[in-house]
């Protein structure tokens, strides 16, 4: 597995994906032209890396504005994660927000009905 | 995991599955179709989902295209609306003029000697200036007024609906209102003073016009030595 990093524009996030530490991060803002192209190598990452490794993973995410397209890849994401929970695998996932953008949380909320993964919520305006 | 949503396709598809049952019974391809109605169910109510979070982010949009339209009009120092703020409701006002006949005033004000106090006390305490002018005055307006930082330290009021005394009683007790004015924090200012340029406008003219003309009167009041109303005639 390698490990992965590119840097953030004006419409796609900063993407970290460290095998190393079972780590995925993801921030900045998410509302590329082609999002599925832009999420696909992460889902394949992600899969990858649930399939050649037993180790736990965590996913954090710090993500201001995510667009249809963003929240489509971001459920087979999640997808992947509840699956890898339910095998019995230690899952984890950070849900970064600013607490001044309260629809963020609303976000967050959804996500975390789809799941049965620990799933904690920053509010990284007060922290 | 969230319940499904119970929905008419949802008892659509375990009818059409128990008929298919009662005909074919265990039929191998059987199982194969209730999987397959299963992810059907599942697709269905991820696109719920996402429509709904969807919608959601619309919202988020709007809100904040809020923010932005109010930014987009106000002085963030006076909180006051700003020029471009005023400019759309002088527009509106000399529409309603032609419409209805009605008349409007403007005020334009200007404090007075304000670089001097900007040079002696530092441009901090020139901000506390009009900070507390522009809560003073607005003390004066009702809710249809509008008041605005038009630049600098220069203010604009555009004065809907009003007979021409009253707008001139209304100037009056503007300047003493800023006579009276003491700058929390700045106690070095001990005087502020203000020139007025009135118009009353109850021809059609343009917006420009009924601007240039307030400004015409305001920069007689200053010829005529500060701290004084003087009407465009």
């Amino acid at each position: 597995m390698q490990y992965y990093e590119q840097a953030a524009t004006v419409s796609t996030p900063w993407v970290r994906l460290d095998p190393e530490r079972g780590l995925l991060e993801l921030v900045g803002e998410s509302y590329p032209a082609n999002s599925f192209e832009f999420y696909r190598p992460i889902v394949q990452w992600l899969g990858d890396f649930l399939q050649g490794s037993r180790s736990g993973v965590r996913m954090e995410l710090e993500l201001s504005y995510v667009n249809t397209g963003s929240i489509k890849s971001m459920l087979d994401l999640f997808d992947l994660l509840e699956e890898a929970h339910q095998e019995g695998r230690l899952v984890q996932v950070v849900w970064k927000y600013d607490s001044r953008n309260p629809r963020a949380l609303e976000t967050a909320e959804e996500f975390s009905d789809e799941i049965s993964f620990s799933f904690e919520v920053l509010d990284t305006h007060t922290s | 995991m969230r319940a499904p949503i119970f929905r008419v396709a949802d008892t659509h598809v375990a009818q059409r599955l128990e008929r298919a049952s009662e005909e074919f019974g265990d039929h191998p391809l059987l199982a194969e179709l209730e999987w397959l109605a299963h992810q059907y169910q599942r697709l269905e109510a991820r696109l719920d989902k996402i429509t709904m979070m969807s919608d959601r982010l619309q919202l988020q949009v709007m809100d904040m295209n809020k923010v932005l339209q109010e930014q987009a009009i106000s002085d963030p120092l006076t909180g006051l609306m700003n020029r471009n703020g005023l400019l759309d409701r002088l527009n509106a006002e000399c529409a309603r003029l032609v419409r209805e006949h009605t008349a409007f005033g403007l005020l334009m004000l200007d404090l007075d000697h304000f670089k001097a106090i900007n040079d002696a006390f530092g441009h901090h305490a020139g901000d506390q200036v009009l900070i507390a002018v522009a809560a003073a005055l607005r003390q004066h307006m009702r809710p249809y007024d509008v008041f605005s930082r038009w630049g600098g330290e220069e203010f604009l009021l555009l004065v809907p609906a009003v007979e021409q005394t009253a707008l001139e009683d209304l100037a009056r007790r503007l300047l003493e209102a800023v006579r009276q004015v003491s700058v929390p924090g700045v106690p070095e200012v001990s005087e502020v003073r203000v020139s007025i340029g009135l118009y009353y406008c109850d021809q059609p003219e343009s917006p420009a016009d009924s601007v240039r003309k307030a400004d015409i009167a305001l920069y007689r009041a200053k010829e005529a030595g500060r701290d004084q109303v003087v009407t465009f005639v």
